[in-house]
């Protein structure tokens, strides 16, 4: 073998090593649409470093949200990072009334949602991972024979990217990937310990109505999950409706009989209610062991409850 | 021990506080499934932690009014994510062009000088 040899030989294997590079599999089903393309996905071409809002003021108004491009701008971009971080947009989303859910890091979870008709934001890194270049951009499409995954990125309205290149890009940048969605709808494949926490996180942040719409579509989908009836429980009681509120606590009560959150929730409910007596035998029906968080809540209830009790039976 | 017994009392009162006032507050699903978890703690002094990110937002140039705004908006999980470590988070802002540089940087890295399977 001579060094020319060799050298093609070390060549020919790198080639290889590039070509089958990642080993990432970037192959569309066959029994999928062969192109999509959500053209009626709105596009702001970003302005300098401001992709953050621009993509995702694209997936708001996708998702019937109408806020002003300063809005949101406002919400998160930070000047001197010249950029926005993915925590600023998911809090932002909640912001606006709607509800970020976090895909899965496989490509075909990505272009699952586009097929059903939801732009995706992404995170992808446009260099290398020792030298990062942050950007955000929209997927709206696919071509499968070209495979090539379609953006609204930067100031392309729209950007055809080979799709291993479009794997690499967004795999460096540790396959982030979220649907942006109205309260009362849930990514296509969902997974309910995400959709838990999801919804949980916009319990602490939205009004009432929203939130009820959407533990009564997890309730609907998962009707053996205790913290779906506990999550419309709460709506239906922050929005004055104490008889719904009961009756979603007391499903969520019966399956799971050992939750204090949905325990205490549902005396507190029926105290109002004034039916005390039961809730007092609700609440003193199971010990509360001394170090438990929720013990002064419990305690506080449990006096109010005796109280009430007694006037209702004493009248 | 001590400390966690010191801790649930902490944790009660500040559930007690959010609770007790005006109309009864009711535990939220966020604090049901953090007591599953068993980090109920950490949630509440997550909370504690909002005016300090506030602060390094405000330090990167966004005004004061709208940092406090955007700290309300957090969970507490993103709260912990954010604080004391915003300037080594990704902040995706970039209009890149692609240079031969960085296409060698690119290929440097496929062929393993760092290993791609990493995360």
């Amino acid at each position: 073998m001579n060094k020319y040899s060799k050298g093609a030989a070390v060549l020919a294997a790198l080639m290889l090593l590039l070509s089958g590079c990642a080993g990432f599999d970037t192959k569309i089903p066959e029994t999928w649409e062969p192109r999509v393309e959500l053209r009626e996905t709105p596009f702001y071409p970003q302005l300098e470093h401001h992709c953050g809002p621009a993509a995702l003021i694209t997936v708001l108004e996708a998702s019937g949200a109408a806020p002003t491009y300063g809005e949101v701008a406002d919400r998160i971009y930070i000047p001197e990072l010249k950029g926005s971080l993915q925590v600023e947009l998911m809090a932002a989303t909640r912001s606006f009334e709607r509800i970020p859910f976090r895909l899965p890091g496989d490509f075909l979870s990505v272009l699952a949602e586009v097929e059903g008709g939801r732009p995706v934001l992404i995170l992808q890194n446009l260099r290398v991972r020792s030298v990062p270049a942050w950007h955000y951009a929209v997927v709206v499409g696919y071509d499968r024979k070209r495979s090539e995954v379609l953006m609204r990125s930067g100031t392309e309205r729209l950007q055809a990217t080979p799709a291993r290149r479009w794997m690499r890009q967004w795999d460096w940048a540790s396959r982030w990937a979220i649907v942006v969605l109205e309260p009362g709808q849930l990514p296509l494949n969902p997974h309910l310990p995400a959709v838990l926490r999801a919804l949980a996180d916009f319990d602490d942040h939205a009004p009432p109505a929203p939130r009820l719409r959407s533990w009564e579509t997890v309730a609907e989908r998962w009707p053996d999950e205790p913290l779906a009836w506990m999550g419309a429980g709460n709506a239906n009681y922050e929005l004055g409706l104490l008889e719904a509120a009961a009756i979603n606590f007391e499903q969520a009560l019966d399956l799971r009989p050992d939750s204090w959150p949905v325990r205490l929730n549902l005396a507190q409910v029926l105290l109002e209610l004034e039916r005390s007596c039961r809730a007092q035998r609700l609440v003193e029906a199971h010990g509360m062991p001394f170090d438990h968080p929720l013990v002064l809540v419990h305690g506080n209830l449990t006096l109010q409850l005796a109280r009430a009790c007694d006037l209702q039976s004493g009248s | 021990m001590i400390r966690s017994v010191i801790m649930n009392a902490v944790v009660a009162l500040a559930m007690v506080a959010l609770i007790m006032p005006a109309q009864a507050q009711l535990v939220s699903t966020g604090d049901a499934l953090a007591l599953d978890a068993g980090n109920l703690e950490t949630r509440v002094e997550a909370y504690l932690l909002r005016d300090g990110v506030a602060a390094e937002l405000a330090e990167l140039g966004v005004s004061h009014e709208m940092a406090m705004a955007r700290v309300a908006g957090m969970s507490a999980s993103e709260l912990e994510l954010m604080a004391g470590r915003i300037d080594q988070m990704p902040a995706g802002g970039v209009i890149v062009v692609l240079g031969v540089v960085f296409l060698v940087l690119i290929i440097l890295e496929l062929v393993g000088v760092t290993n791609i399977f990493r995360r």
